[in-house]
């Protein structure tokens, strides 16, 4: 899919893109997030845009936190569990959420499913998903 | 009374052909302007040749509209360009399937009848644009590809390019030329990218996504253009 299903808000750089929350797996198996620009690749540690972002290389983007490919198979665009689980859920902006093949439980603006995890999980500890939208 | 009577209708008639003189005038002069007010203003006034059948209506969003009014090719540059067309003579709106792999393309024919392949999956564009690998989509033409067609149900504004890929390429390369020349041009930099946002000055395309829909996918007449050096990140119109 390429369109994130969550985003913290429009791409302060390019304009037109959308800062969607993305989850990697690194090869320990542990789980992190980042903001990436879903048009201009930008990438953001922290779910805050107004912090400077870094570009990747434009023709390898990779992670870097671990270096993994940006667009690899093992990260996808994070569902609403796992925008919880991050504790990134407080920075989703509702707005922009787009509907992919999941239930519409996954709109933020409706009531967040009862697996939702506790916000103050450790990132780490998010459960790797298998939803079969990386690139 | 009733010999008066051919002289009020002679009268009348009279005033028939003048009130169907000045119609005729004003018809005239609105089918002369048409075409002028539309490109200057950006309007979708209705003409009447069938080539206002063929017209974008402003009324009808883009992804609704038959083939037969899609937009045209955006310059007449892509009159150069083998692109493919619709029986109706309408440019396609969908990607062009020989980007799907560019690597076995074939390396002597320029890609869209404008890139020039230079290896490693990198492709020239006419006015010095580099397109490589890169992006979510795997490489910068699959991306710009995205920006061919609408996506109705994306959140915020989404560009689309009149005249699929040759049209969209044929635009950018215009976008970039007048961005080196400063003209109608902002510029910000920010690490090595340089985003430009470029004033054509006529329809490009249109704003589509959910909040193009929301606007009644309005006429762009501007691009903007992300690169890293001559190394195109992203461009889109809007």
């Amino acid at each position: 899919m390429p369109t994130p299903r969550h985003s913290v808000g429009p791409c302060p750089s390019c304009g037109d893109g959308l800062g969607g929350i993305r989850i990697y797996t690194s090869p320990g198996g542990t789980t992190y997030p980042l903001v990436v620009c879903d048009e201009c690749d930008a990438v953001w540690t922290e779910p805050d845009l107004s912090r400077r972002p870094t570009f990747p290389d434009p023709e390898d983007a990779r992670s870097p936190i671990d270096g993994q490919p940006l667009w690899g198979a093992d990260s996808h665009w994070a569902d609403l569990a796992e925008c919880a689980a991050c504790g990134w859920l407080a920075q989703v902006d509702p707005t922009l959420h787009h509907h992919g093949p999941l239930p519409a439980d996954d709109d933020p603006l409706a009531t967040p499913p009862a697996d939702v995890p506790p916000a103050d999980v450790p990132a780490a500890d998010v459960p790797p998903a298998d939803h079969g939208d990386a690139s | 009374m009733t010999a008066e009577q051919p002289f009020p209708r002679a009268k009348r008639g009279g005033r028939k052909s003048i009130g169907g003189l000045a119609l005729a005038l004003l018809v005239a002069a609105y089918a002369v302007s048409q075409p002028q007010l539309n490109d200057r203003f950006g309007w979708q006034l209705p003409g009447f040749s069938s080539t206002a059948q063929t017209e974008p209506s402003s009324e009808r969003p883009p992804s609704e509209r038959p083939s037969s009014e899609r937009p045209p090719a955006v310059s007449p540059a892509t009159a150069d360009v083998p692109s493919r067309t619709t029986p109706s003579g309408a440019a396609p709106s969908s990607p062009e399937p020989a980007i799907a792999s560019p690597a076995t393309s074939n390396a002597t024919a320029p890609l869209y009848g404008l890139l020039t392949e230079e290896g490693n999956e990198r492709y020239r564009s006419p006015a010095g644009l580099l397109y490589t690998r890169g992006s979510q989509e795997g490489h910068r033409l699959k991306h710009l590809e995205r920006h061919v067609a609408d996506d109705p149900d994306r959140p915020g504004p989404h560009g689309v390019f009149d005249g699929g890929m040759p049209g969209a390429l044929v635009t950018v390369d215009a976008a970039y030329r007048q961005a080196l020349a400063g003209s109608k041009t902002t510029r910000k930099d920010e690490d090595r990218r340089t985003v430009y946002t470029i004033d054509l000055g006529k329809r490009v395309g249109y704003v589509g996504g959910s909040e193009g829909q929301r606007r009644r996918n309005p006429i762009a007449k501007r691009v903007r253009l992300v690169l890293e050096q001559d190394r195109v990140i992203t461009a889109y119109p809007l």
